[in-house]
């Protein structure tokens, strides 16, 4: 007994962000109850606080190694404190984009924040996992705290809608996964990651079983990182949720659901590679190809952001086709970069939302002129979204493609160029309303029904305008862009990042 | 002299600029103009320096080294040699002259030299970088305010002609990309260094491989020239374009593609570049003979030129192709020469339909009566266009058929026809436009204003002194050159 306390006292420090996490949203859930409405905004302070300290704690957090701590749950390696920062990090801009939002659609505030943060420490839990159960659990808080935030527009039947489809998708997809896992569990007798790879890799595993219990599994994920066939369920429910929580669905939960996925399959199931590397190539080709071509029909920012969020994870699923370790940095590297710049890309919708009550495209015509630096800041998002250079976007897709490449996917490497000329249609769409259009004031928005209506249009004029009426954010959301800004700019200019996603990548 | 960093000044001066402009208020057009006057200035200034300490025998100078990503073997690398030299020194001749030109842009003034000064940090970076990686990275940054130049200050057609340029380009671009990354993985993922590539390619690299990543290389520098058939891009952006980014994008833009197969296609790959070597000399006619008479064929002046442009860089073509010193040195000098008359040529277009309105050939016409000065500078631009000696024209498709000759002689009798055909089109354009009778709307045409001038006669000097005295020219590239054709003679 003595020795029990004593070890988990020892390995405490590894989840200890968690744990200010976990106090800090019970901390939050129960003052709500004592905070009138006017005051509600002082919470979303005190949420970004325990983030931030949160992050210190993890950055101060001893790194364990490869060895799993937790009874055998946990791994607390540089995988996982990499990713955690990432993923903290991205909760913390999501916190900073939402407070205005929230009040102008009617979101309850006190319920957003826990929630976010309930679902933070399910990412948690997924990317450090050392077990399937532990994985699992993470999931699953995750996914349950994310069915409730999509539909926490009050009283807006898209948004209900949104959060009854992924509920349904999500629950199905969950009962999938786990069917894999049980298989794994069948086929190898441990849900443990590294006893798997030293039951798989002593051989004589059923094929067959296997490979269904592959294919669940991929499944399963599959839906969470919005690959194709499992998309189906994303432009709804990115469109219906609250923006922020788009955003966090966006890069947050995707970026777990990748991380988990890297853990898995190159740890507990890097003896069977050849079996799941080439699915992933296909997949990868796949999801590009529609996510690509169906953003260019899109009218509905979230909606093409959330096609283009399904084209970006094709993307990031080279990473899983490559096999190798400059495959698994690759992929990390670009999680964080694709983490700074879709969430600006956001911050930047929550703005225009904000201010047209909007989230058609229509809604940011002139925006160059009404806000040069929102303006200029979304080029440089969807730039680096494209992968165009001195942006992070470039630079993760070159590692990418170079781990393509090394790896002999020289296929997917070229059609991962092409697909990046084919989403220069979709995001020059933006870039298009924003300087090539002139700016018309909004004739139906409702505050409830944003996103339903186009304001309305006129053609392009070249006459000068100033009477053009500028669009003044708020300023948690000019610093959510900022930082955001910062952050595409200098991890596409700094050697950095790619060592510390180099460092983190783990030796298959 | 002082001890600059010259390179990185050069490079990153207009960057800072744009970056000063922002804080510059929108509506004081005279600080702006100032601004970004003196700012191209300086780099002209610059490049007269370093020329005074330029030796051409020394291989590549004023290079700056530092590591960037260790990780993957790439560096900040910046260095010039002859050939960019001079691509450098026009660039920021042109720049300048560019910047002058634009003073009659009224429209978002501000924004409109934002993009300008950013499109010539990237224009610079890519005759500057020796590494592969910051090589992309400003062929890239270079495409970005070009989009947004053409589609907002550009004609009716503007946004299709900006997007249909942008797309090209990346098309090309993303392959060459790819073809670069193959570079690097075969041989052996150490380096992206475009100068320690020259040795490590050939010897590392199968010849099937090799042949691959040339078309690979060859696509993305073909766009740019352009090569026909992958021209197309290039009529609408250039008619569609504001006459100033007419202007940069022939005289500089295009020159980009000629650089990128001296600097990085032909030296890293010479055994592929030499069996390609007459798809080069045959796509070079071709684009002699087409382009020019496609612009006989053209009613639109401006359309004309643009196709002018095509055909002109199809003597680039042929020479490389060609591989001899004389061809080279043709294919070389044409694009400095090509530079400074296409900018006359554009710039004066512009001061035609700027007051007539048109840009018709039937209906311009007459305009020598009332202008005077204009239609003798465009009486010299169009001679100097189709080669007059005397005139830099001449001499790069002199050299550039002289050393085509020994070796594919069938090749230089068609050029020929394009020759006739080039001088049939100019006078046409220069008939059309000057001479008939001038109409009564016509008749009180304002002349060439002080900054025209300033703009077009120190382009028609230069057009001179290149004509008449071209070794300031050959002295800095005549022995790179030399270097080039052995290492291709030699595979």
């Amino acid at each position: 007994m003595a020795e029990f306390t004593a070890t988990v006292v020892q390995q405490l420090p590894s989840i200890m962000p968690e744990l200010v996490l976990a106090v800090g949203a019970i901390v939050l859930l129960a003052l709500d109850l004592w905070t009138k409405p006017e005051s509600k905004v002082l919470l979303s302070d005190l949420a970004a606080a325990i983030v931030v300290v949160a992050l210190a704690a993890l950055l101060w957090s001893t790194d364990f190694g490869r060895t799993p701590v937790l009874g055998g749950m946990f791994f607390a390696d540089r995988f996982s404190i990499f990713l955690r920062a990432v993923l903290y990090s991205g909760l913390l801009l999501v916190y900073l984009m939402g407070q205005g939002y929230l009040r102008r659609n009617n979101v309850p505030q006190g319920e957003y924040l826990v929630l976010l943060m309930f679902a933070t420490i399910g990412t948690a839990f997924m990317v450090g996992a050392a077990d399937l159960i532990a994985f699992y659990l993470g999931l699953e808080v995750l996914s349950i705290a994310s069915y409730v935030l999509a539909g926490l527009r009050l009283g807006n039947h898209k948004s209900q809608e949104a959060a009854l489809k992924y509920f349904l998708n999500g629950g199905l997809s969950s009962a999938i996964i786990l069917f894999g896992l049980s298989l794994l569990f069948g086929l190898t007798g441990t849900t443990a990651l590294q006893e798997m790879a030293g039951a798989l890799a002593a051989g004589g595993t059923q094929t067959a079983v296997l490979a269904t219990a592959l294919a669940f599994v991929i499944g399963g994920l599959g839906f969470k990182v919005a690959a194709v066939p499992f998309h189906l369920w994303v432009p709804d429910t990115y469109e219906g949720s609250p923006t922020p929580v788009t955003a966090f669905l966006s890069v947050i939960s995707k970026g777990a659901a990748f991380g988990a996925a890297l853990r898995i399959f190159y740890v507990g199931l890097a003896p069977v590679m050849g079996s799941w590397t080439a699915g992933f190539a296909l997949l990868s080709a796949i999801t590009m190809l529609v996510g690509n071509v169906s953003a260019l029909h899109q009218d509905n920012v979230k909606r093409l952001l959330g096609y283009s969020s399904i084209a970006q994870a094709g993307y990031i699923l080279i990473s899983l086709a490559a096999g190798t370790r400059e495959g698994m940095a690759a992929g990390l590297f670009y999680i964080l970069a694709y983490l700074f710049t879709n969430l600006g890309a956001f911050a930047v919708v929550v703005a225009v939302s904000n201010d047209t009550g909007s989230d058609h495209l229509d809604a940011f015509r002139g925006l160059s002129r009404r806000n040069g630096f929102l303006a200029g800041a979304m080029v440089l998002f969807a730039l680096s979204l494209v992968g165009v250079p001195f942006t992070a976007g470039f630079f993760g897709k070159l590692y990418l493609m170079r781990a393509g490449l090394d790896a002999g996917l020289n296929w997917l490497v070229i059609w991962t160029a092409i697909n990046s000329v084919i989403s220069v249609g979709y995001y020059f769409k933006i870039i298009q309303a924003m300087y090539l259009r002139k700016y018309e004031p909004a004739l139906e928005t409702t505050v409830l029904g944003a996103g339903d209506h186009p304001p309305a249009m006129a053609g392009g004029s070249r006459e000068e305008n100033d009477a053009v009426p500028p669009l003044r954010p708020g300023r948690p959301v000019m610093v959510t862009v900022f930082i955001a800004l910062a952050g595409t700019v200098l991890i596409g200019t700094m050697p950095i990042f790619i060592e510390w996603a180099g460092l983190a990548a783990l030796v298959p | 002299m002082l001890s600059l960093p010259y390179l990185s000044v050069l490079l990153w001066l207009p960057m800072v600029g744009a970056l000063l402009l922002a804080f510059v208020p929108r509506n004081s057009h005279g600080a702006i103009r100032g601004l970004a006057t003196v700012i191209f200035g300086i780099q002209v200034v610059l490049t007269a320096l370093m020329w005074g300490q330029f030796d051409s025998s020394q291989g590549f100078q004023f290079v700056e080294k530092f590591d960037w990503i260790p990780a993957i073997g790439a560096t900040y690398h910046l260095g010039v040699d002859g050939i960019s030299f001079s691509l450098i020194v026009l660039a920021a001749v042109i720049g300048v002259i560019v910047a002058i030109t634009s003073y009659g842009i009224e429209h978002r003034v501000r924004d409109y030299f934002m993009f300008l000064l950013i499109l010539q940090t990237g224009v610079m970076g890519i005759f500057m970088a020796l590494d592969y990686v910051l090589f992309f990275v400003f062929w890239e940054v270079a495409l970005v305010p070009m989009y947004f130049l053409i589609g907002i200050w550009g004609g009716e057609q503007r946004e299709f002609a900006a997007l249909k340029f942008f797309i090209y380009t990346m098309v090309g671009s993303v392959i060459m990309l790819v073809g670069f990354i193959a570079l690097y993985i075969l041989t052996g993922s150490t380096t992206f260094n475009i100068v320690e590539m020259y040795s490590l390619a050939p010897a590392m690299i199968s010849p099937a491989a090799q042949k691959a990543i040339f078309l690979a290389l060859f696509l993305g520098f073909a766009v740019k020239v352009p090569v026909v058939p992958f021209h197309t891009w290039l009529p609408l952006a250039h008619v569609e374009a504001p006459t100033p980014i007419s202007v940069l994008l022939a005289a500089i833009m295009l020159k980009t593609g000629g650089y990128g197969f001296l600097r990085i296609t032909h030296p890293t790959l010479p055994e592929a570049a030499s069996s390609y070597a007459y798809l080069f000399g045959v796509l070079g006619v071709v684009a002699i003979v087409y382009g020019a008479l496609t612009a006989l064929a053209q009613r639109d002046f401006k359309r004309l030129v643009a196709y002018s442009s095509v055909a002109h860089m199809g003597y680039t073509v042929l020479g490389i192709g060609a591989g001899t010193q004389e061809g080279l040195m043709g294919a070389m000098f044409g694009m400095i020469s090509h530079g400074v008359i296409s900018a006359m040529l554009f710039i004066l277009v512009g001061v035609y339909y700027e007051r007539t309105g048109t840009r018709d050939l039937h209906r311009l016409g007459g305009l020598f009566g009332p202008m005077p000065f204009a239609g003798s500078i465009l009486a010299f631009a169009a001679f100097a266009n189709l080669g007059l000696p005397g005139l830099s024209g001449f001499i790069s498709e002199f050299f550039t058929l002289v050393g085509t000759f020994p070796v594919w002689r069938n090749l230089v009798y068609t050029a020929l026809i394009g020759l006739v055909l080039t001088a049939a089109f100019n006078l046409v354009a220069l008939r059309r436009v000057l001479m008939g009778p001038t109409s009564a709307e016509h008749a009180q045409l304002p002349d060439l204003k002080g900054y025209e001038k300033v703009t077009l006669l120190p382009l028609a000097a230069f057009t001179i002194l290149l004509g008449v005295y071209p070794m300031i020219m050959f002295r800095l590239f005549d022995i790179r050159l030399a270097e080039l054709v052995a290492l291709l003679a030699g595979s």
